[in-house]
C-alpha cells in the first residue's frame, strides 16, 4: 500500500518537476542568432570553397597547372584549361570548381605540391541553375591575366 | 470613474440612445433589435479574433523561449503582427479539396468548429453584467454548445478521404466521450456549491478569496483542468492530431484560410476553458481591489492560458487507451467520488 | 439481418512514409491495419541509395574517404575511423598513439551528438518538442567543436587512412572540457524531462520488448542489443584503437523495451562523458599521421574491420587486388540490421507506439541505404 501511494507521487511529482525545466529555460538566455544581420564567426580551418592563394605583394598565385588536385578530387569537380607562357612555364587560364559537385573534403588542397589552393570562408553556395554552381578558382572571379 | 468600473452602462448608454433616435425615424421597432444583435455580435467576433490573434503570438514567443530561441519577431514590434501576416497568407493560398472528398461536408466542417467555438462566447460573463445573454442556465449552454465542436472534427476526419484524418476524427469522438463525462461531473459539484447554473451567479458566490472554488473544491478543479485539456486537444491530449502520428490528424488535408480557421477556433476554444476556470474556479471578476474587474478577470484568463502554453512545451502525449483509460477509470470515479463527498458536507450543514 | 455481417470490420492498409514526420528520412513503412492496431509492418527501402559500395570500386583509397561521411551522416566521425582502420589493415601500417587518442575523442564526441539527433526526434515523436530544442543546442557545442578541428559540421573527413589530417586546434582542449562540465548538467535536466516523466514511462514501458534470442538472431547490435541485457560492445570485447586504456562501463538494459533503450543511450552519453575526459588527460604528444606514400596500393589481399558506432557494429570488408583501387567493398552497416526487426517488433501494436519503437530503433537512412 504504501508502495503504491510512494509510485502515485512520484508520478505526480514527475509533471511538475518537467514544467520546473522548461520555466528555467524560459527566463534563460536565448540562442538564436539572427541570421542575416548575425554572422558566424568561422574557424581558421573552415572548408569553404576551393580558390587559388593569391600572393598579397605580386598578386600572383602559384599554380603551376600540374593537376595533381584534378586527380586527388574523388567526384571530379574540378575543370583545369593551362596554358604556356614565354618562360615555357605552363599556368592555368580557366580553373573552375563545380560547386553542385564538390564534397567540400579539402583533398585537391592537400594533394597541391606548392600549396597554392586553400578553402576560402564561403558558404553561401546556393545558386538557381547548374551553370551558377561552376565557380572559378581565382580569387577574384576573373581569369588569369598573365 | 463608474464607466470604466462598469462598461456595460456604456452599452446600455450607447444602445438606448440609438433606441431614441430610431423611433424619431418611425421605422418599425423590431429591425432596430436586429440591427443590435448584428452591432453585438460583430463586437464579440472582432473582440475574440483580435484576442485570438494576440493568443497565437503570446504562444509562439513563449514556446520559442521555453526553447530558448527568440521567436517571431520581424513583423511589426517584436512580431506582434506575424498572426495578421499569416492569416493574410493563409487568405491567399489556395483552397484544395481533395478527390473523392465528401465535398458538403467537407466544407462545412470548419464552420461548425468555428461556430461551436465562438457562440460559447455568448453565455460568458467578463465583469458584472458584462454579458451578452446572461442565461439562467449558462454553464450547461456552454458546456454543451463547445462539446459541438467534436462533431466538426469527425466531419473533418470523415470527409477529407485520407486514412490519417480518419483516424484522428475517430480519436476525436472517442475522446471527447471519454472526457465529457468526468468534466460535466467536475462542474457539478461546483454548481452544488453554488446552487445556480448561471455563471454570473456562481460567480457571484466567490466574493472572498477563501469562497474561491479552487480552495473548496480542489479535485474538481484539477479534474476539470484535465478534462477541459483534452476537450481542446492540446498537448498532452492533442491525440486526434498528433502530428508525429496521425501528419496533421483531422485537418491534414484542409489548406488554406479553411485551415486557418480550424487553428483560429482551437485557440477560440482555448479562451473558452481558460475563461470557465476563471469563473467557475478563480472566482471570476473578483480582485483585490484597485484594478476594473474585467482586469482581474483577464489576469486570471491569461494565467491559465500560460499554462496550458507551458503543459503544451513541455510535456509528451499520451496514447489513444491510456487517455481513455484515465478517463473512465481515474477522473470519473473520482468526480463521482467529489460530488459524493460535496453533497455529504452540504447535508451535514 | 445477418448478425455476423454487422459486426465485421475490414482490415486496411495505411502507407506510412516516405513523406512522413516520424519515419526519420526517406523510410516507407507498410501498415496493414485493424483500426489503431498493427498487424503487420513491412518496412520499404531504398530511397536514399546511392550505390556507395559500388563507387568505392572506382575511387582510390584516400579518395573515397569523403563518401563515408555520407553513410551514417550523423555520426560521420565513427565511419572515417572504420574506413581508415579497414585500410591501415591492409596496409599494416601503425597509427600514431597521439592520433589514436584524438581519434578517439573524435568518435567519443561524435557518439554524444549522434545520441542528441536521437534523444530529441525520439521525445518529438512522442509529442514533446522541446527536449529536441534543447539536445539540439548541445549539439551545436559538439559541432562547434568539430568544425574548429576540421572545418565542417557534419562531413567531417577529419580521418585519413594512418592517422588524422589536422593536429588538435588550439583552445580544443580546454572547450572539451568546458562543453563535458556544461553537459553533465544538460543530462540531469534531460532526465527530469523527459526520462522521469509518468506520461513518458507509461508511453515506453513494456512497447516493444525485444528478447535477447530474437537481437542477436536478427543481427541486432549497438544499444538496441545492449537494452536486452546482452552486454556485447565491441570496445570492450575487442578493443580496438586505444580503447583499453579507459575505464568505462557497458550500460545494459533489461527487457529491451524502449525505455530501456531510451535509458541505454542515456548512459551511453555519461560513459562517453568519462572517456572523453580520460582521454584528454592522457593525450600524448607526437606524431598526428603515419609515414604513407601518397597513392596507397596496398598488398592483394582482403581485410574486414569493424568498430562500435553510436548505432551499432559498423563494418568496411574491403578485398585489395593490388591496385589504387579496391576491388571490392563491403559495408555492414548497423541501421540497416537494426531495422529488419520492425516487422516483428510492431505486431499488434497501436499507430502511436510504432512511430516510438521506429525511433527508439535510431536508424539513419544514409546508413541503411547506402
Amino acid at each position: 500500500m504504501i508502495r503504491i501511494i510512494k509510485e502515485i507521487y512520484k508520478a505526480l511529482i514527475s509533471l511538475p518537476a518537467g514544467m520546473l525545466v522548461t520555466l528555467k529555460y524560459l527566463f534563460g538566455r536565448t540562442v538564436t542568432m539572427q541570421y542575416p544581420e548575425e554572422r558566424w564567426i568561422l574557424p581558421e580551418r573552415f572548408r569553404g570553397r576551393v580558390v587559388l592563394i593569391r600572393d598579397e605583394k605580386t598578386l600572383k598565385h602559384r599554380c603551376t597547372a600540374c593537376g595533381n588536385c584534378l586527380r586527388a578530387c574523388p567526384n571530379a569537380s574540378l575543370r583545369l584549361e593551362s596554358a604556356v607562357d614565354q618562360n615555357k612555364k605552363r599556368y592555368p587560364v580557366k580553373f573552375t570548381v563545380d560547386t553542385a559537385l564538390c564534397l567540400f573534403c579539402g583533398l585537391c588542397v592537400d594533394s597541391c605540391p606548392f600549396n597554392a589552393l586553400k578553402m576560402n570562408k564561403d558558404y553561401e553556395l546556393a545558386a538557381a541553375s547548374r551553370e551558377a554552381c561552376v565557380r572559378s578558382l581565382f580569387p577574384d572571379g576573373e581569369n588569369d591575366d598573365r | 470613474m463608474k464607466y470604466i468600473y462598469d462598461i456595460r452602462l456604456i452599452f446600455d448608454f450607447v444602445f438606448s440612445l440609438g433606441a431614441r433616435l430610431w423611433e424619431l425615424t418611425g421605422l418599425p421597432l423590431w429591425l432596430y433589435s436586429q440591427i443590435k444583435i448584428v452591432v453585438i455580435g460583430s463586437i464579440l467576433l472582432g473582440v475574440i479574433s483580435l484576442a485570438v490573434m494576440f493568443l497565437i503570438w503570446l504562444e509562439r514567443r513563449l514556446s520559442a523561449h521555453f526553447q530558448s530561441r527568440i521567436g517571431p519577431n520581424r513583423v511589426g514590434w517584436q512580431g506582434s503582427l506575424q498572426a495578421v501576416a499569416d492569416i493574410v497568407k493563409l487568405l491567399a493560398k489556395e483552397n484544395i479539396t481533395p478527390a473523392n472528398a465528401d465535398v458538403v461536408v467537407y466544407l462545412l466542417a470548419p464552420m461548425v468548429v468555428f461556430a461551436a467555438a465562438f457562440m460559447a462566447y455568448i453565455a460568458l460573463p467578463v465583469a458584472p453584467r458584462l454579458v451578452v445573454n446572461n442565461f439562467s442556465l449558462g454553464i450547461l449552454y456552454i458546456l454543451s454548445i463547445s462539446s459541438l465542436g467534436v462533431i466538426g472534427i469527425l466531419m473533418a476526419g470523415w470527409s477529407s478521404n485520407n486514412k490519417y484524418s480518419l483516424i484522428g476524427g475517430m480519436r476525436s469522438a472517442a475522446q471527447m466521450i471519454s472526457y465529457e463525462i468526468p468534466l460535466v461531473l467536475a462542474v457539478l459539484s461546483v454548481i452544488m456549491m453554488a446552487g445556480s447554473l448561471n455563471l454570473s451567479e456562481i460567480v457571484a458566490s466567490q466574493k472572498n478569496f477563501f469562497d474561491w472554488h479552487i480552495f473548496r473544491q480542489p479535485l474538481a478543479f484539477l479534474i476539470y483542468f484535465v478534462a477541459a485539456t483534452a476537450e481542446i486537444n492540446r498537448l498532452p491530449f492533442d491525440i486526434p492530431e498528433a502530428e508525429s502520428e496521425l501528419t496533421a490528424g483531422f485537418h491534414t488535408e484542409y489548406s488554406g484560410i479553411r485551415f486557418g480557421i480550424f487553428f483560429l477556433a482551437e485557440f477560440a476554444n482555448m479562451m473558452i476553458v481558460a475563461s470557465i476556470v476563471t469563473s467557475l474556479f478563480l472566482g471570476g471578476w473578483h480582485g483585490f481591489g484597485f484594478l476594473p474587474p474585467i482586469a482581474w478577470f483577464l489576469i486570471k484568463d491569461a494565467f491559465t492560458i500560460f499554462t496550458l502554453i507551458w503543459f503544451r512545451w513541455t510535456f509528451p502525449r499520451f496514447r489513444m487507451d491510456q487517455l481513455m483509460n484515465l478517463g473512465w477509470k481515474i477522473l470519473t470515479p473520482l468526480a463521482l467520488l467529489n460530488i459524493f463527498v460535496t453533497g455529504i458536507r452540504m447535508f451535514i450543514k | 439481418m445477418n448478425q455476423t455481417i454487422i459486426n465485421t470490420t475490414e482490415e486496411y492498409f495505411l502507407n506510412m512514409g516516405p513523406q512522413h514526420p516520424s519515419t526519420h528520412g526517406v523510410l516507407r513503412l507498410m501498415l496493414k491495419m485493424d483500426g489503431e492496431v498493427v498487424l503487420e509492418a513491412v518496412p520499404d527501402l531504398g530511397y536514399l541509395h546511392r550505390g556507395f559500395e559500388k563507387i568505392a570500386e572506382s575511387r582510390t583509397y584516400s579518395q573515397f574517404l569523403p563518401f563515408t561521411d555520407r553513410l551514417d551522416y550523423v555520426a560521420s566521425m565513427a565511419n572515417n575511423q572504420a574506413y581508415c582502420m579497414a585500410v591501415e589493415k591492409l596496409l599494416k601500417a601503425e597509427v600514431p598513439p597521439r592520433a589514436e587518442y584524438i581519434r578517439v575523442i573524435m568518435a567519443e564526441l561524435n557518439r554524444i551528438a549522434s545520441h542528441l539527433v536521437w534523444f530529441g526526434p525520439f521525445a518529438m515523436d512522442l509529442g514533446a518538442i522541446t527536449p529536441f530544442l534543447y539536445a539540439f543546442k548541445s549539439r551545436e557545442m559538439i559541432l562547434d567543436l568539430f568544425e574548429s578541428a576540421c572545418g565542417q559540421r557534419l562531413t567531417y573527413s577529419y580521418m585519413k587512412i594512418g592517422g588524422v589530417r589536422w593536429d588538435l586546434p588550439e583552445g580544443f582542449i580546454e572547450k572539451t572540457r568546458e562543453f563535458c562540465r556544461y553537459f553533465k548538467g544538460q543530462l540531469d535536466d534531460y532526465e527530469t524531462l523527459v526520462g522521469g516523466n509518468i506520461i513518458f514511462l507509461e508511453r515506453t514501458r513494456g512497447v516493444g520488448a525485444l528478447s535477447k534470442e530474437d537481437a542477436i538472431d536478427y543481427g541486432c547490435t549497438g544499444p538496441v542489443l545492449r537494452a536486452t541485457g546482452a552486454r556485447h560492445d565491441k570496445r570492450k570485447d575487442e578493443p580496438y584503437s586505444v580503447y583499453n586504456e579507459f575505464e568505462f562501463d557497458i550500460p545494459v538494459g533489461k527487457t529491451g523495451d524502449t525505455l530501456d533503450r531510451y535509458r541505454v543511450r542515456l548512459a551511453e552519453m555519461s560513459e562517453s562523458l568519462k572517456i572523453i575526459e580520460q582521454a584528454l588527460d592522457k593525450l600524448p604528444q607526437g606524431e598526428i599521421s603515419a609515414k604513407l606514400p601518397k597513392l596507397i596500393k596496398p598488398e592483394p589481399g582482403e581485410a574486414y574491420t569493424c568498430i562500435e558506432t553510436p548505432r551499432g557494429e559498423l563494418g568496411f570488408y574491403i578485398v585489395s587486388d593490388g591496385t589504387a583501387k579496391p576491388y571490392r567493398m563491403k559495408i555492414r552497416s548497423s541501421s540497416f540490421s537494426n531495422l529488419s526487426v520492425i516487422p516483428l517488433l510492431c505486431r499488434g501494436l497501436k499507430v502511436s507506439d510504432v512511430v516510438i519503437v521506429l525511433g527508439s530503433i535510431d536508424i539513419v537512412l544514409g546508413d541503411v541505404d547506402r
